[in-house]
């Protein structure tokens, strides 16, 4: 049989990313200055949304309930002037088809 | 046999994922595999315990540290014995041949060297020997298999009438910049033959940017080339959480096409929050003039297949003797989520139930599409070996960036064209199909209808058609 796992436990380190919604005709300047200034990487604004990606530390720390799965972020640790200016933060659920399907 | 003087193996440092790379059940896919990732403090550590011991470090990656030495480095440091023995391979071109393998018996895992007896226990999991591997990169043709298949670039290329315009008009998509946002991009012996030239972003989120594991990308951008071969390609590999950003990051690059082959099954209101978000992308992108052309779905009621703005790309089947019916593996339906939108709206090539096996499609070798169709027989499985770097399928995923390609025709020869035209033509130009039923079980009829939309998108008809304007 391999040898059973040893070494240190797991650490939070792996890349993690979420979804940044913004309300309709909403600005991204304060949203963008956020999460930049508090590590995150944040892609361009497309419509209504931008990407924030980093450390799985660094998620966990800004939105506690995240776990790398599909659901709405809890915003309670998002400074209340950011969060008037989110309408939510999701890590998306995976495609029903392409990537994982015939076609 | 005499051991080698240099023993060549890769050590995984301890995975972050709580399970080692060498003991876990889970078959490691793009998915799953940054559990079996170290964190960058644990691979630092282990690259300089194993510097420490004797060992060359030749390569770094995040699940190995690639090491050499002599066999007695291995043993001291390890406490285990190697030894040498003669195996049947298969070398280049089918020769039956005897290979030598560098063993150990410390573990049943055949090459695996334990470590937990060595100073390095606690950085690194398993010390994985490098075996002899023999050339095998993947032919650059498609195996022959006895069904109706078709094959790339030519029978998809005359299939839409692509040829007719590559060889009479001179139209090949040339300056055109076309990104589809899928699973990556490998550089397959096909498509370095025949020169398709492509460039590879990452999607926030993903990674590996030359290796495409799921094989879906790969696989479904021959269908692009197949149409336009002179287009500039970008692949921008998605994560499989994060598919809104890397759209938005496709947008970003300003291209002339975005070709989205994947969706959620959303049949009813609600959007979801992050397809409402992606629906204002789809939406901001096609306002600044880019065609979005996205898969209507395999069975799906597919978003952004049925966003109003996008040209949603259904399937129709041609048959040997070049008749045409509605495909059965392909959606069409009408939206219930966007008032008057039937999709598609113009179909490409895509093949029947089961599976929709019918393109053969060049593949990263041992992906999750040349394994998953391997094997079998026609039409359950597409008779290809599972490492070969082939595989058979399509669906309106193949139908996108066929579309995709033909809207590069038009475009090249009519750059000022906007989405809503381009869409226009398309189903003004296509032929109509009139047999069959698609997955939803619409019957394809005279016009236009939700089986096919206006039918078999036409290259050579719609190029003319967008010259003209």
């Amino acid at each position: 049989m391999p040898p059973p796992r040893r070494g240190p436990r797991r650490t939070a380190d792996r890349p993690a990313a979420a979804l940044a919604i913004l309300p309709e005709g909403q600005s991204d300047a304060e949203v963008r200055e956020f999460f930049e200034g508090a590590g995150f990487e944040v892609g361009p604004t497309v419509g209504v949304s931008l990407s924030i990606a980093g450390p799985e530390r660094l998620m966990k720390e800004t939105f506690p309930d995240f776990d790398g799965r599909p659901r709405e972020l809890s915003l309670r640790k998002v400074p209340r002037k950011v969060r008037k200016r989110l309408d939510s933060v999701v890590v998306e659920r995976p495609p029903d088809f392409g990537p994982f399907g015939p076609g | 046999m005499p051991l080698p003087d240099v023993v060549y193996a890769q050590a995984s440092p301890t995975s972050m994922g709580g399970t080692s790379l060498f003991a876990t059940k889970a078959r490691i896919r793009a998915a799953n595999v940054p559990s079996f990732f170290a964190t960058a403090a644990v691979v630092r550590d282990a690259e300089k315990a194993l510097k420490r011991a004797g060992f060359k470090v030749l390569h770094v990656a995040p699940t190995t540290i690639n090491i050499a030495g002599p066999p007695a480095l291995y043993e001291k440091v390890f406490k285990t014995k190697l030894f040498s023995e003669e195996r049947d391979v298969v070398k280049l071109m089918g020769t039956a041949d005897k290979g030598t393998f560098v063993e150990t018996r410390d573990t049943e895992m055949p090459g695996l060297i334990d470590t937990s007896k060595s100073p390095v226990s606690n950085l690194v999991e398993g010390v994985a020997i490098e075996r002899p591997v023999y050339y095998m990169a993947p032919n650059a043709y498609p195996p022959p298999k006895a069904y109706w298949h078709l094959r790339m670039p030519g029978d998809v290329s005359m299939g839409l009438g692509a040829d007719t315009v590559h060889r009479r008009m001179g139209f090949t998509g040339k300056g055109v910049k076309v990104v589809m946002v899928d699973s990556g991009w490998f550089a397959h012996p096909y498509f370095v033959g025949r020169g398709y030239r492509a460039s590879v972003g990452l999607g926030p989120g993903s990674f590996q940017p030359d290796l495409d594991g799921s094989g879906h990308g790969t696989g479904e951008s021959a269908n692009l080339y197949a149409v336009a071969p002179d287009v500039e390609f970008t692949m921008m590999k998605m994560s499989f959480f994060n598919s809104t950003a890397a759209f938005n990051a496709a947008v970003a690059l300003q291209p002339d096409i975005i070709s989205v082959s994947w969706g959620t099954d959303v049949e009813k209101p609600p959007l979801g929050a992050a397809d409402r978000a992606l629906a204002a992308s789809v939406a901001a992108a096609v306002q600044s003039g880019i065609i979005v052309v996205a898969a209507a779905g395999n069975g799906q009621f597919s978003f952004p297949g049925q966003h109003p703005d996008v040209i949603s790309a259904g399937g129709v089947y041609m048959k040997e003797n070049g008749d045409l019916q509605a495909s059965s593996f392909s959606s069409g339906f009408p939206s219930q989520i966007f008032s008057r939108r039937n999709t598609p709206d113009v179909s490409g090539l895509v093949g029947m139930k089961p599976n929709g096996a019918y393109i053969a499609l060049p593949v990263e070798p041992n992906s999750e599409f040349d394994a998953e169709f391997a094997g079998g027989s026609h039409p359950d499985k597409d008779e290809t070996k599972p490492n070969d770097g082939w595989a058979m399928f399509s669906g309106t995923s193949a139908s996108a960036p066929q579309l995709a390609g033909i809207c590069a025709l038009m475009k090249e020869a009519k750059p000022n064209l906007t989405p809503k035209e381009a869409r226009d033509i398309l189903k003004r130009t296509a032929r109509d199909v009139t047999k069959g039923k698609n997955a939803m079980g619409h019957r394809a009829t005279a016009g236009r209808d939700v089986a096919t939309g206006a039918g078999l998108a036409d290259a050579n008809k719609a190029v003319q058609a967008a010259a003209r304007r």
